[in-house]
């Protein structure tokens, strides 16, 4: 092989050997494991009968790692809550399932993207510092309604009690 | 289409086309026998290959940058 | 029929067998046709979603999009690359005998037949379901089954291509095989591996779930399986490319190719990294470990690797033909290349499109950096400059030779200059509209939607204006397919020529070096391949069985 393949492949490969071990590291150490992963069951057509699901929204967690659990249910062609307002420096651990096809769940201006998909349930974690307003689409296509299915997570200013 | 019609094509002789100019070539160098690619001057490939690896570099970190500021 | 191992096949004068030229063309007529229908559906989706315009006559925008995915991604790629692999094994391996022909013909026909089924289910508004048909979105059973005889037409098709391709192997024992023969072996081999698993998902689950015979699907399922043929797929366009690009252009510049070896080296990387990777589309779904997650993710890198060598290979050409030339500075070979060429440049130009195409793979294969693009429109950017440049103006480069050289024509000055004209005009077009879908769905644009304001939300008016960029885009391109279709019927009308138009097929600088044996090993590259696929994928699937995820009915929602 030519000395300046080898010197390219050398330098090429060691580029892609950095970047998954800073993704790697982020992901164990940092907590940035992939949105959604793992298998959480739950079943699509009694998503409704579900405590958590009866009534979706914010609610106080009862886990001392994070403060708010934010339960979603996507359906065709909406998100339950509408709208959320969450306190501005609170934890939040979103739950999102859905009771028909599969929905996308975007909060725009975060790293909040994943699937939901009728019979799991996707979870993802974030703090959220900045005060503001974030416009959450759906991003996976579900059918006519698919654009318009959109919701608002309301960052407000006024510190969280995380006590 | 008459626009271009007449508009000449590199060294291409009268009545020959592409291909035939390109096998002409081919015959008239003689320098690539039994090539050892060590001799081969490759200082361009590898400004061309290192560049982009440096894109490359630049934009997944931009990326991750992004990425961290959206945490 | 005679086997070439000799110096035949880098003539001019070699040729595609005739008979096996009229099966090219069959499949050829498919890719132009495709390209008219495919192409005027995107440009129609970039006018809707700015904002600007309705369909007419009751169209959904779903039904469209699902046609333009289906016939650009599906059937315009599949049509050419069983045309192309068949001129090139015809080629440089020599002719077809009977059987291997008339299993092509006979794969041309069931691919033709499941096309026209799905394509009337489509139009029926009956399978709006994009062409990754994911469940539980449930279309007509007809669409799956035509969808499936299209794949099966292929493994017709591929059994003859590789009996002509182990034929040349049995008939030549001890010689290394043509390159261009080798490589579409390869693809071939990697098809039928992949394609396993989008046939394994239509045919046990969508299929009978769609007649009503099982009330459920297991979703999970089968959206790893599609995945698991879905980033294979996209090699599977992408590698015949790359046999023009190895074998075909350093001849059209008139010089070798690079290396034989490495050559062959890469796509034998192709075949291991292609497969093993599929969940880097699912990196955000549930129902899949982070751990595998991640395992597939680290595999998707090393499918890198073979692009890298690729690269080098390129520019190593184009500089010792430059240099050849007289070019003695560290850049100034690149005037000596074949600028008024359009083979040459056609290709050019998709090789620097696959520069963003490349980098931006890269980030979307990154783990958790995923979710910062993930099915926004910077996915569509991202595609639409790998297939829909690298790969089809290749493909477009292809035709510009194979068409008259079948048909015993040249090309002429017109049809290069309308080459010339398609490749600068698709590179505007496609220039301005994936850098208007890049950027926006950086700024997190949704992918698969139609026109919204979104309620008033802000961040909605700054998508709207990529979206009209993404129009002005689409509409050149769209003249650019125009160009494409005048070209290639120039290409196949006009006077006949007494010596066809060259299938050009480079020799290599190390031609004549031993060949590495365990490239042609087919059960040792098999055995890899698989034991790959059962490391990456043996426990997410088993899981996706035995965690008791409810399985899904039907919904149709458009």
């Amino acid at each position: 092989m030519h000395k300046f393949e080898k010197i390219w492949l050398s330098a090429g490969t060691a580029s892609l050997a950095i970047f998954l071990i800073i993704i790697g590291i982020s992901a164990v150490h940092g907590g940035h494991t992939p949105a959604a992963s793992g298998i959480e069951t739950i079943n699509p057509e009694h998503v409704r009968d579900d405590a958590r699901f009866k009534e979706p929204g914010l609610k106080e967690s009862a886990d001392d790692d994070y403060d708010y659990d934010l339960y979603f249910v996507a359906s065709a062609f909406m998100y339950e809550p509408g709208e959320v307002e969450i306190p501005s420096g609170s934890t939040v651990k979103i739950h999102v399932t859905s009771p028909d096809v599969v929905h996308g769940f975007q909060v725009v201006g975060t790293n909040i993207n994943m699937i939901a998909e009728p019979g799991l349930i996707s979870t993802y974690e974030m703090t959220f510092d900045e005060p503001g307003e974030h416009l959450i689409v759906c991003n996976e296509y579900c059918g006519v309604g698919h654009t318009d299915m959109t919701s608002m997570i309301n960052v407000v200013a006024g510190g969280a009690d995380n006590e | 289409m008459k626009v271009f019609y007449n508009l000449p094509i590199e060294n291409v002789k009268e009545g020959e086309n592409m291909t035939e100019k390109k096998d002409r070539n081919e015959e008239e160098k003689q320098h690539h026998d039994a090539d050892d690619h060590h001799k081969l001057d490759l200082r361009g490939t590898f400004m061309m290959v290192m560049t982009i690896g440096g894109l490359m570099v630049l934009s997944w970190f931009a990326v991750f940058i992004l990425f961290m500021e959206r945490m | 029929m005679s086997n070439y191992t000799g110096e035949e096949i880098f003539s001019s004068k070699t040729k595609v067998d005739k008979r096996d030229g009229k099966l090219v063309l069959a499949n050829m007529a498919w890719v132009a046709f495709a390209l008219i229908i495919g192409g005027t559906a995107g440009l129609l989706q970039t006018l809707v979603r700015s904002g600007q315009f309705e369909l007419p006559f009751g169209i959904g925008y779903y039904q469209l999009l699902t046609l333009h995915g289906v016939v650009l991604a599906l059937v315009m790629t599949f049509f050419f690359i069983m045309g192309f692999q068949i001129a090139a094994l015809s080629r440089t391996a020599g002719a077809f005998s009977n059987t291997e022909r008339r299993l092509g013909w006979i794969g041309f026909a069931v691919m033709t037949a499941g096309t026209l089924m799905s394509a009337t289910m489509i139009a029926l508004n009956e399978a709006s379901v994009l062409y990754t048909f994911y469940a539980p979105l449930q279309a007509h059973v007809i669409h799956y089954i035509g969808l499936a005889l299209v794949i099966i037409g292929t493994w017709i098709s591929v059994a003859g291509q590789l009996m002509r391709y182990f034929r040349w192997k049995k008939e030549n024992k001890g010689h290394k095989s043509p390159l261009l023969s080798y490589m579409t072996a390869i693809n071939n081999v990697m098809w039928i591996v992949c394609t396993i698993g989008v046939a394994a998902t239509v045919l046990f689950q969508f299929i009978p779930w769609s007649l009503g015979w099982v009330d459920t699907i297991n979703i999970t399922l089968s959206r790893t399986l599609f995945w698991y043929f879905g980033h294979p797929l996209v090699y599977f366009w992408l590698l015949p490319a790359y046999m023009v690009w190895y074998v075909v252009i350093p001849k059209v510049l008139g010089g070798r190719g690079f290396s034989d070896n490495l050559a062959r080296l890469a796509f034998v990387l192709f075949l291991f990294f292609s497969i093993p990777v599929g969940i880097h589309h699912q990196l955000v779904d549930p129902g899949i470990d982070a751990f595998w997650k991640g395992l597939q993710v680290v595999l998707t890198f090393m499918v890198i690797v073979p692009s890298l060598m690729t690269a080098f290979s390129m520019f190593a050409v184009f500089e010792t033909y430059g240099r050849s030339q007289g070019a003695k500075g560290l850049l100034d070979w690149f005037k000596k290349l074949p600028w008024t060429d359009a083979r040459f440049v056609l290709v050019f130009i998709g090789m620097l499109f696959f520069i963003p195409g490349g980098l931006g793979g890269i980030i979307n294969a990154s783990g958790q950096m995923n979710q910062v693009i993930h099915n926004t429109i910077w996915v569509v950017g991202h595609f639409h400059i790998t297939v829909g440049a690298p790969v089809i103006l290749t493909y477009f480069a292809a035709m510009l030779f194979l068409l008259p050289h079948i048909t015993g024509r040249k090309i002429d000055k017109i049809a290069n200059r309308l080459g010339l004209f398609l490749a600068y005009t698709w590179a505007f077009g496609m220039g301005i509209m994936s850098f208007a879908m890049h950027w926006a769905g950086l700024r997190g644009a949704p992918r698969r939607s139609q026109y919204s304001e979104y309620g008033g939300a802000e961040i909605a008016n700054e998508w709207i204006t990529y979206q009209v960029m993404q129009a002005v885009g689409g509409s050149f391109l769209l003249i650019a397919i125009i160009i494409a279709i005048l070209m290639f019927l120039k290409l196949i009308t006009g006077p006949k020529a007494d010596q066809a138009e060259e299938f050009p097929v480079a020799r290599f600088m190390d031609q004549d070096a031993p060949l590495l044996k365990w490239v042609e090993n087919w059960r040792l590259l098999i055995i890899i391949t698989i034991f790959l696929i059962l490391i990456a994928y043996t426990v997410p699937i088993t899981q996706m069985f035995t965690e008791n995820i409810p399985g899904a009915k039907g919904f149709k929602l458009w």
